[in-house]
């Protein structure tokens, strides 16, 4: 009997990957510029997510309150829309909302506004960048745990082959070798006749369970 | 210009250090010592710029 190699073993193969998948730097990169921390949010960096939203979309919605939510205008500000670009969603939804807005009154921060919102778009560059080297790191822990991984599962193979070789050697050499076209088992008839003694000690021996027990009355029975 | 005037730094400023001081940390403490060590900078930094642009203002004024 052969032994089926442990890497031919489906009971032995490698299982699919069990930790977290690799992640993709565009799509990370995509979603951060789409909302500030969302990047971070695909990662798995929740915490980190949260305070870039905090600090990114609190200034961007100080800088819209302080000028009367209408210093998105690239028809107006066309430098500074250039910043607020890289705030993707906030800045489309900003402007989808608010393009007919015009400002009724002076508002006295209203320079402030338009720096606060400006910065905010450049900030958000800084947020994207880091949640593509997140995800950098993220897929290099990833890939160096499922190159363990696989290299546990490799050995643990090689250790069950070498077991199984050894058992096998060790059979092979507690049984002894036989010619394969000789039987290993004598034939169970014999190839002589005994005469009518044979026919004898072929019979099985009387079930002792099956013989009478002796009668009460029997004087040859031996007292107790 | 009067102090007043100069409210709108500490927001920008404190959302700057919060964006880079997080950027490229890992960790509660590491994140938060970047961040005070940037808010350091930024307003020794915003500080030095201002007194220099004082002094050079009242010298050529």
């Amino acid at each position: 009997m052969d032994v089926v190699p442990a890497a031919q073993n489906p009971a032995l193969a490698v299982p699919p990957l069990a930790g977290p998948a690799p992640r993709s730097v565009f799509v990370a990169a995509a979603l951060g510029w789409l909302f500030p921390g969302l990047g971070q949010l695909y990662v798995g960096r929740p915490g980190k997510a949260l305070t870039m939203l905090l600090a990114i979309g609190g200034l961007f919605y100080a800088g819209l309150a302080l000028t009367g939510f209408t210093c998105v205008n690239p028809n107006a500000y066309k430098l500074e829309f250039a910043a607020h670009a890289f705030l993707g969603g906030p800045t489309a939804a900003t402007y989808y909302l608010t393009q007919d807005m015009q400002l009724t009154e002076l508002m006295p921060w209203f320079e402030v506004g338009r720096l606060y919102a400006a910065v905010a778009g450049l900030l958000n560059i800084v947020a994207v960048c880091d949640a593509m080297g997140e995800v950098l790191d993220h897929n290099k822990v990833s890939r160096a745990r499922e190159a363990l991984r696989r290299e546990w599962f490799a050995r643990q193979q090689r250790e069950f082959d070498e077991r199984a070789a050894a058992i096998r050697a060790q059979l092979d050499a507690q049984i002894p070798q036989t010619d394969a076209e000789e039987p290993l088992l004598a034939d169970p008839q014999p190839a002589h006749d005994d005469g009518p003694f044979d026919s004898a000690l072929d019979d099985p021996a009387p079930d002792d369970s099956e013989a009478e027990p002796p009668a009460p009355d029997d004087p040859w029975r031996p007292s107790s | 210009m009067t102090w007043l005037e100069l409210l709108w730094l500490p927001p920008v400023m404190i959302a700057i250090a919060i964006v880079l001081g997080t950027a490229g940390r890992t960790g509660f403490k590491a994140i938060v010592r970047s961040i005070y060590n940037t808010f350091v900078v930024l307003t020794l930094g915003v500080v030095i710029v201002g007194v220099v642009i004082h002094v050079v203002a009242r010298v050529f004024a």
